[in-house]
C-alpha cells in the first residue's frame, strides 16, 4: 500500500490487519455492489412499514428489507435452524455468506485461527408475548408458571432468538470457526466495534482471520415503539423516502432500519499467502465513553472527540491525512450538531477541506448493523473513488456548517476515512480506514 | 500484552454476601447460597433453586429511583461491585480523568417484565373484559413508562455505570454466557497492557432470577431439578443433579504493574495469560493458549479453577481437558470448583472466580468446594481446603452455554 501521509505518531512494527471480503444487505441491496450502486444514486431505501400492524405509532416508516430477498441468501444451514434464528441473525449469514464468498475463505488453511465478533442485540420481546405473560401474574410477584407450560401458548424458542450471542455462535457453527467468538451489544457502536475488537484480535496473534460485523431488525412494534417513547424518531415528513435528513435543518429523528454487514478481516501476511484480493485495510480503531446523561450524548461531543481521536492515534495519522469522514449523522437534532462539533474539534482547520456525509440518509438507521455497513461503505468508495451524497440535504443548518456531500455522490480520490459510530447510552467507536494500492 | 497487568481491586457480590470478604468466610465456613427460589412463585419449574444475592440498596449506591428502574437488580449488582473494587484499588468513586480509565462488561440478557406493561394492558381491555389489540395498538401503549425502552436495553448497565463512574476510555460490553465475562477481562487486560488506558474495570453481571429467566435457564443448561437439600450441585461429582443459577457481580480493577507499584496500593494478583478457543477440544486448547502466552506451561499451575457448572456430561468435558493438559497423575494440580455453593453466574462467573482467587492468594487457603463429605469419589482431585502450601499460579477456565471456552492464568500479586 502507498502510506497516508504525515504519520506523527510511527507506530511499531505490528501485525497489519486487511479486509479480504464484504458482505451486507440492506434496504437498498442484496448485495454490497447493489447497496453501493443505488446508494452513490442518491436512492432511498425507506418506505412504509408492512411487517406489522403500525395502526396507532406516530411513525410508521423505516427501511425494511424485502423478505423474498433473504429468500435469496438462505440457505440449507439457515433453512435448517430457522425457528431459532431471530430474523437479524438470518440476515448475518446472509451478509457472511457473501463476504465469505468473496474472501474464498474456503482456501483457509486453519479454522481453529478463525474468530467472530458480531454486535447484534437479538430479537425484541414482542407484545404479544409480554401480554400473554400478563394474565398469568397477579403483580405481586406470584406466577401461575404451570398454567403457562399448559398453555402451550408461549414461544419458547423466543429465548434463543433474543439471545444476542446466538448470532455470532451461529456464525461459528455455520463456518466452523474455532477461534475466540465476541458478543458486541453497544447498541448503535456494536458493529465497529466488533470490527475494532476483531482487528485487536488478529493484530495480537490471537487469530489470523476474523468475521466481523453487525446485525439488525428492530422493525416490529417494541421496536418502534421504544424509540418512539424516548422522541427520537422521525414523526414528521412528507415522504417516508424524505424523512431521513442529516444535517438538514429541518431534520427531526431517525429513521429505524435493518440489514447487516460483515466484513473478513485478515493478517496481511495471512491473506498474501492464500492470494485473497486485498479490499481495504483497517488502519485504527478508537472508542469511547459519554459518561453522560443515558438519553442524551455530550453537548461538546467529548465522547466522540476521543474516539476519533483514538482512532488516529491508532493508526498512527495525523488529522491532516483525514481526506472523508462516514459520518454517524443519525438526523437527530443534537446528534448532527454534536457530531459536527466533534470534528471540527478533532480535524480543526481541517475540517473544512474534507468531506462528510452519512449513509444513514438513504439506508436509515440500522443500529448495530450501522457500523459495519458504512464501514464496507467506506471501502468500496475510496476503491471506486466516490464520496457517497447525503441525501434530502435541502435547507442548510448553520449549526452543522462542513461539505456533507450534498444530495449527489461526488467523484474523488481519496485514501484514508474516519468511520464513526456513536451508540445509545454513550458508546462511541471510529475506525480509521485506508485504501489499498498494490 | 507489553506491560505486565495486575489486579488491585476486586469487588464481588454474591448469594453468599454484599462484598468479597462476607463471600470469603462464607465459603470458608461452609456455607452454601443455594436456596429455594424466592421472589415469585416457581411452582412449575423443574428446577425450584437458585443462589440468590440479596436485592441492591440503591439509595445506598446513590442511585435514583428512576436510574434504579433502568438499571434492574443485575445492573445494580454492577454498580455496587465496581464502586467496592475502586475503593479497594485506591482510585476515587468518580474518575478525575475519564479518559484513562476503561470498562469491559459482560451483561446478560435483561427481560421485559410483564408489570410494566399492565397499566397499557387494563386500558386495553374491551367491554367483555377481554384483551383487545386494536385498543392497546390504537392507545393503550401511551401508558407504558417512556423510560421503559431503556431498561431493556443489553448495555444499559455498562452506561449507567460509566456515567456514574466517570469512565471515559475504551469500552465493550459482551453478551453471553460465561465466556463474554472471559472476553471482558481479556480485553481488559489487553488495553491497560497495551498502554491505550492507565485502569481498566473488567466486570460482569448475572441475570436477574426472574420467572423469564429461569425459563431461559431451563432451556440452556441441566439445573438441578426441585428444592431439595444440599448438597445437590456437586461439580465433578458422578452424582451431581446439575446447575444451580446464581445472581450477582464481579468487578476487578486492572491496571501495570508499574502504575500501581507507583500509587503504593497492594497488589492482589496478576493476569499472566489467557486463551479463547471454539469447537472441539476447546477447552483444553484455550487453557494451553493461556499457559504458553507466558504463563510457564501447565506444569506452573498449582490449583485449576475450571468451570465446573455441575452438569455431569459438561463436567465430564472438562475432566478430559484436564487427562489432555496434565497427562501424567502425579504431576497435575488440585481443582477447585465453587459454583455448587455460589450458584452459575453466566457471565460473571469468570470474575467471581478471579475474585475468589484473589481471595485465595491473599489467605494462603483454599476454601471448600462444597460441605465436608458431599465430595466423595470426584471426577477430579479436588483442591485441600484450608491452609497449606499457599498457591501463587491458579488456572482459571470457563465455557460458554454453546462450546466457547477461554482461560485466564492468574498469578499472586508480589512477585516470587
Amino acid at each position: 500500500m502507498t502510506h497516508p501521509p504525515a504519520a506523527a505518531n510511527p507506530q511499531p512494527p505490528r501485525r497489519r490487519v486487511v479486509v479480504t471480503g464484504c458482505g451486507m444487505i440492506t434496504p437498498l441491496g442484496r448485495t454490497t455492489a447493489e447497496t453501493f450502486a443505488r446508494a452513490a444514486a442518491g436512492e432511498s431505501g425507506i418506505g412504509y412499514l408492512t411487517r406489522f400492524d403500525t395502526r396507532g405509532l406516530p411513525c410508521a416508516i423505516g427501511g425494511q428489507i424485502p423478505d423474498s430477498w433473504l429468500d435469496d441468501h438462505s440457505d440449507g444451514y439457515a433453512r435448517r435452524h430457522r425457528p431459532q434464528l431471530a430474523l437479524c441473525t438470518r440476515f448475518l449469514l446472509a451478509a457472511a455468506g457473501e463476504a465469505v464468498t468473496q474472501a474464498r475463505l474456503d482456501t483457509l488453511p486453519d479454522r481453529t485461527r478463525l474468530g467472530i465478533a458480531v454486535g447484534a442485540h437479538g430479537e425484541n420481546p414482542s407484545v404479544d408475548a409480554a401480554l400473554f405473560l400478563h394474565r398469568f401474574t397477579d403483580g405481586q410477584g406470584h406466577w401461575d408458571t404451570a398454567a403457562i407450560a399448559r398453555s402451550g401458548g408461549y414461544d419458547f424458542m423466543q429465548f434463543y432468538r433474543r439471545k444476542s450471542d446466538l448470532a455470532p455462535v451461529t456464525l461459528a457453527a455455520r463456518y466452523g470457526a474455532g477461534g475466540p467468538n465476541l458478543a458486541l451489544v453497544s447498541a448503535c457502536a456494536a458493529g465497529a466495534q466488533a470490527i475494532g475488537e476483531g482487528t485487536r484480535l488478529i493484530r495480537e496473534g490471537r487469530c489470523d482471520a476474523m468475521l466481523a460485523g453487525g446485525a439488525e431488525s428492530a422493525l416490529d412494534f417494541v421496536g418502534i415503539l421504544g424509540f418512539t417513547l424516548l422522541k427520537a424518531l422521525a414523526e414528521r415528513f412528507t415522504a417516508p423516502e424524505r424523512a431521513s435528513r442529516p444535517f438538514d435543518r429541518k431534520r427531526c429523528g431517525f429513521v429505524m432500519s435493518e440489514g447487516a454487514g460483515v466484513v473478513v478481516l485478515e493478517e496481511l501476511d495471512h491473506a498474501r499467502a492464500r492470494g485473497a484480493a486485498i479490499l481495504g485495510e483497517v488502519l485504527g480503531y478508537g472508542d469511547s465513553a459519554d459518561a453522560y446523561r443515558i438519553t442524551d450524548t455530550h453537548p461538546a461531543g467529548e465522547g466522540a472527540v476521543l474516539a476519533m481521536r483514538g482512532a488516529l492515534a491508532d493508526a498512527g495519522l495525523t488529522p491532516e491525512a483525514v481526506e472523508y469522514v462516514n459520518a454517524h449523522g443519525t438526523s437527530t437534532v443534537q446528534n448532527d450538531v454534536t457530531e459536527t462539533r466533534a470534528i471540527q474539534a478533532v480535524l480543526g482547520e481541517h475540517a473544512r477541506n474534507v468531506a462528510v456525509s452519512s449513509n444513514k440518509s438513504m439506508l436509515g438507521h440500522t443500529i448495530a448493523a450501522a457500523g459495519a455497513i458504512e464501514c464496507i461503505l467506506s471501502l468500496e468508495g475510496m476503491r471506486r473513488g466516490v464520496l457517497l451524497p447525503t441525501i434530502n440535504y435541502e435547507f442548510p443548518d448553520p449549526k452543522c456548517n462542513l461539505d456533507y456531500v450534498p444530495n449527489t455522490a461526488r467523484r474523488r480520490a481519496h485514501r484514508v476515512v474516519l468511520s464513526n459510530s456513536f451508540g445509545f447510552g454513550g458508546q462511541n467507536a471510529c475506525l480509521c480506514l485506508g485504501r489499498w494500492d498494490e | 500484552m507489553s506491560e505486565r497487568v495486575v489486579i488491585t481491586g476486586a469487588g464481588f457480590v454474591s448469594a453468599l454476601g454484599g462484598d468479597r470478604a462476607a463471600t470469603w468466610a462464607a465459603l470458608d465456613a461452609g456455607r452454601s447460597g443455594a436456596a429455594p427460589v424466592a421472589g415469585f412463585d416457581a411452582r412449575g419449574f423443574a428446577c425450584r433453586r437458585a443462589a440468590q444475592a440479596a436485592a441492591p440498596d440503591a439509595d445506598a449506591l446513590g442511585v435514583s429511583p428512576r436510574d434504579a428502574y433502568i438499571m434492574g437488580r443485575s445492573n445494580l449488582w454492577f454498580l455496587q461491585a465496581a464502586r467496592a473494587a475502586l475503593a479497594e484499588a485506591g482510585l476515587p468513586a468518580v474518575c478525575t480523568d475519564g479518559p484513562a480509565v476503561g470498562c469491559f462488561a459482560a451483561l446478560g440478557m435483561i427481560d421485559p417484565v410483564p408489570d410494566d406493561l399492565r397499566a397499557a394492558a387494563v386500558r386495553s381491555r374491551g367491554p367483555d373484559g377481554a384483551f383487545d389489540h386494536d385498543r392497546f395498538y390504537a392507545d393503550a401503549y401511551r401508558e407504558i413508562y417512556p423510560l421503559w425502552p431503556l431498561a431493556i436495553l443489553n448495555n444499559v448497565g455498562f452506561c449507567m455505570a460509566a456515567a456514574g463512574l466517570g469512565i471515559r476510555g475504551e469500552n465493550a460490553v459482551f453478551a453471553g454466557g460465561a465466556d463474554a465475562g472471559a472476553a471482558a477481562l481479556i480485553e481488559a487486560a489487553d488495553v491497560v497492557g497495551a498502554g491505550r488506558v492507565d485502569v481498566a474495570l473488567a466486570g460482569g453481571a448475572a441475570e436477574a432470577i426472574t420467572p423469564l429467566g429461569l425459563a431461559r435457564w431451563h432451556r440452556q443448561a441441566a439445573l438441578i431439578p426441585g428444592d431439595g437439600p444440599e448438597p445437590a450441585c456437586r461439580p465433578f461429582h458422578p452424582a451431581s443433579g446439575g446447575v444451580v443459577p446464581g445472581e450477582g457481580a464481579a468487578v476487578l480493577v486492572l491496571e501495570r504493574e508499574a502504575s500501581a507499584r507507583t500509587r503504593g496500593v497492594p497488589i492482589l494478583a496478576a493476569v499472566a495469560g489467557w486463551g479463547c478457543a471454539g469447537g472441539e477440544s476447546a477447552v483444553a486448547r484455550a487453557a494451553e493458549r493461556a499457559l504458553t502466552t507466558g504463563a510457564g506451561g501447565p506444569r506452573a499451575v498449582d490449583v485449576w479453577i475450571p468451570h465446573g457448572e455441575g452438569a455431569p456430561a459438561r463436567d465430564a468435558d472438562e475432566t478430559a481437558a484436564y487427562r489432555r493438559l496434565w497427562p501424567r497423575p502425579a504431576a497435575a494440580p488440585p481443582v477447585a470448583a465453587f459454583k455448587g455453593r455460589l450458584g452459575h453466574l453466566g457471565p460473571a462467573a469468570l470474575m467471581a472466580d478471579a475474585a475468589l482467587t484473589v481471595e485465595i492468594f491473599r489467605t494462603g487457603r483454599m476454601p471448600a468446594a462444597w460441605p465436608d463429605g458431599a465430595g466423595a469419589d470426584p471426577m477430579l482431585p479436588l483442591a485441600a481446603t484450608g491452609p497449606g502450601a499457599a498457591p501463587r499460579t491458579v488456572l482459571l477456565s470457563v465455557r460458554g452455554w454453546t462450546d466457547a471456552a477461554a482461560a485466564v492464568v492468574l498469578t499472586a500479586g508480589a512477585a516470587p
